[in-house]
């Protein structure tokens, strides 16, 4: 058989469409492929097509996944990575049961926490704790069960705290007028204090104790007084729950050896033992005098916080700038700078995330096209 | 070959013919690519599946997913009769792959009808046997074989083309083109 033979007996062969097939596709062609209900005998092709679109591409569905984990991964990590210094700066064992809480805190900062209105919920709190966290978050912290205990207002808590004051050099008498206000308008004590005033400068210093219960609208209000700025403030917190349950403790015992003592006593037939149980009650009312004595001094320290105040004036107190409360332009480009800051880590962060993802289905994308081209090979082969 | 060469030339005027200042370019190429290719694309699938029925799917599925990629063509990786009979031949292997049976070729009733008309005569006898000859050295070709019978003789590609659907070189392709058809001249004459 020839070449040409072969070939026209090929071209022969060839298969053609169907007229109606053809008509019905010249008219879908027309319409540019509109939708169509799938008829039952096109099963083959049609009915699984929706389906294939995604089965052709599993790759889609499968790096969808692994970016919607990954990016949950991040949330949740983020999360907790946000939480973790919040809790231990509030209510970590170091914190609260340790020496101290706080320290210096910058004042716009601190002027807008004083700021905020207290509640019930936050007036049961450390004082540091309330300084450091916005009332929401400590609110969120409140609600938290197993935190919920560190807070509780039954623990004996010994605060403190320091408040340096700036002002002109002849207005550090005005200003510790101001401090005596406050002082009485809290019902607080003037332990100790010293005022020296000059014209080139002055000084003045207060030792306080200000009911604990109104120790945060104390500071609010030292740290709004009208001539004065406020150059640094520190809270310390110390919880003094420990030796509060210790004298405590011994003080019930003092007292009920002391009610066995009394009572051996009085069964007592010998002088000597008379004499011996006498000394031995002397001894037990000595110690319930040091416990009790210990415990008010502790309700004290616990009842009144220390409020160390500090009056700088002159070039160590600086001037206080006119409106410098207000809101301003520098403070609106400030707090906008630190929002195009946050804005600019958080794409840092997606893009932490994305690029590698974006990357390996960049280098995998290949792979995925060779296997599903090996596999209609094989398909073919398979015939 | 005159054939095949004679549409790619239609083609080719076609497309040189469509104003680039058209509404709608690449509609007008895709209708000037569908009507010269259906019945070929037709042809080649229906080889490939040997069932009319799936055929028939397969080549509408693949005008509309060539409609549905149209502005995505690039010229630069080929013609668009190599680009447009790649994806038939995608569509028609995912076809394949999920039946995974070979359905036997169907028999065009009309092609009988006109073979037991023109069995009268002695010539048009010695036709028929020549092509149930051909037929049956097709059945026994390879899958691969049989779909580049049917990419040159019933779809009309040039082996340009043919390598470009099959992602071969081009000599290739004519290596492989010019055994299959050694070996189905020498099935036909055995």
């Amino acid at each position: 058989m020839h070449d040409d033979e072969l070939s026209t007996l090929l071209t022969a062969e060839r298969p053609r469409p169907r007229e109606a097939f053809v008509a019905e596709l010249d008219a879908r062609v027309a319409a540019r492929f509109p939708p169509r209900p799938r008829p039952a005998r096109a099963g083959s092709a049609t009915r699984a097509r929706g389906w294939a679109a995604l089965l052709q591409r599993p790759f889609l569905p499968a790096a969808a996944t692994v970016l919607a984990v990954g990016l949950a991964a991040i949330v949740v990590t983020l999360s907790a990575g946000d939480r973790a210094p919040r809790v231990g700066g509030v209510s970590a064992p170091s914190a609260v049961d340790g020496a101290t809480t706080g320290g210096a805190i910058a004042v716009p900062e601190r002027r807008a926490t004083d700021q905020a209105a207290p509640d019930a919920q936050r007036e049961a709190l450390a004082p540091g704790a309330r300084d450091l966290a916005p009332a929401p978050e400590l609110d969120a912290l409140k609600r938290s069960a197993p935190l919920a205990g560190r807070f509780d207002s039954a623990r004996k808590v010994e605060r403190s705290a320091s408040v340096e004051l700036g002002t002109d050099p002849e207005r550090v008498d005005d200003v510790a007028q101001d401090v005596l206000g406050v002082v009485a308008r809290f019902d607080a004590i003037v332990d100790q204090s010293s005022v020296q005033s000059s014209t080139d400068g002055g000084e003045a210093r207060f030792e306080l104790r200000v009911p604990a219960d109104r120790l945060q609208p104390a500071l609010a209000a030292l740290s709004r007084l009208p001539d004065a700025h406020v150059l640094s403030r520190t809270d310390d917190t110390r919880d003094v729950n420990q030796a509060y349950v210790s004298i405590r403790r011994t003080l019930a015992n003092a007292r009920a050896e002391r009610t066995g003592v009394l009572r051996a006593l009085a069964n007592a037939d010998t002088e000597d033992e008379t004499l011996r149980l006498r000394a031995r009650l002397d001894e037990i009312e000595r110690t319930i005098a040091n416990a009790e004595r210990g415990q008010r001094t502790l309700d004290r320290r616990v009842d009144y916080s220390r409020v160390s105040v500090g009056i700088h004036g002159g070039a160590s107190g600086g001037v206080v700038p006119a409106g410098d409360d207000s809101f301003g332009i520098g403070d609106a480009a400030h707090d906008a700078l630190r929002v195009l800051e946050v804005a600019a880590g958080v794409v840092v962060i997606v893009a932490a995330a994305l690029v590698p993802l974006a990357l390996l289905s960049a280098l995998s994308w290949p792979l995925v096209r060779g296997v599903r081209r090996r596999r209609r090979e094989q398909a073919l082969d398979a015939v | 070959m005159d054939r095949a060469q004679r549409r790619s030339r239609d083609v080719n005027a076609t497309m040189t013919a469509t104003s680039p200042t058209a509404i709608d370019v690449s509609w007008e190429r895709f209708e000037a690519l569908y009507r010269s290719s259906r019945d070929d694309v037709y042809a080649y699938v229906a080889t490939l599946l040997r069932e009319p029925a799936a055929a028939e799917d397969v080549t509408a599925l693949a005008f509309e997913r060539a409609y549905r990629r149209r502005r995505s063509f690039d010229r630069a990786r080929g013609n668009e009769r190599a680009w447009l009979f790649g994806i038939a031949r995608n569509a028609a292997l995912d076809e394949l792959r999920r039946r995974r049976r070979l359905a036997r070729l169907a028999v065009d009733p009309e092609d009988l009808a006109a073979a037991d008309v023109l069995a009268s005569t002695d010539d048009v006898a010695d036709e028929a046997l020549r092509r149930t000859a051909l037929r049956d050295a097709l059945d026994r070709l390879a899958p691969r074989e049989r779909e580049l019978v049917a990419l040159k003789f019933h779809a009309g590609l040039s082996n340009a083309e043919i390598a470009r659907v099959l992602g071969v070189s081009e000599s290739n392709a004519g290596t492989l083109l010019h055994r299959t058809i050694a070996k189905l001249r020498k099935a036909c004459d055995a």
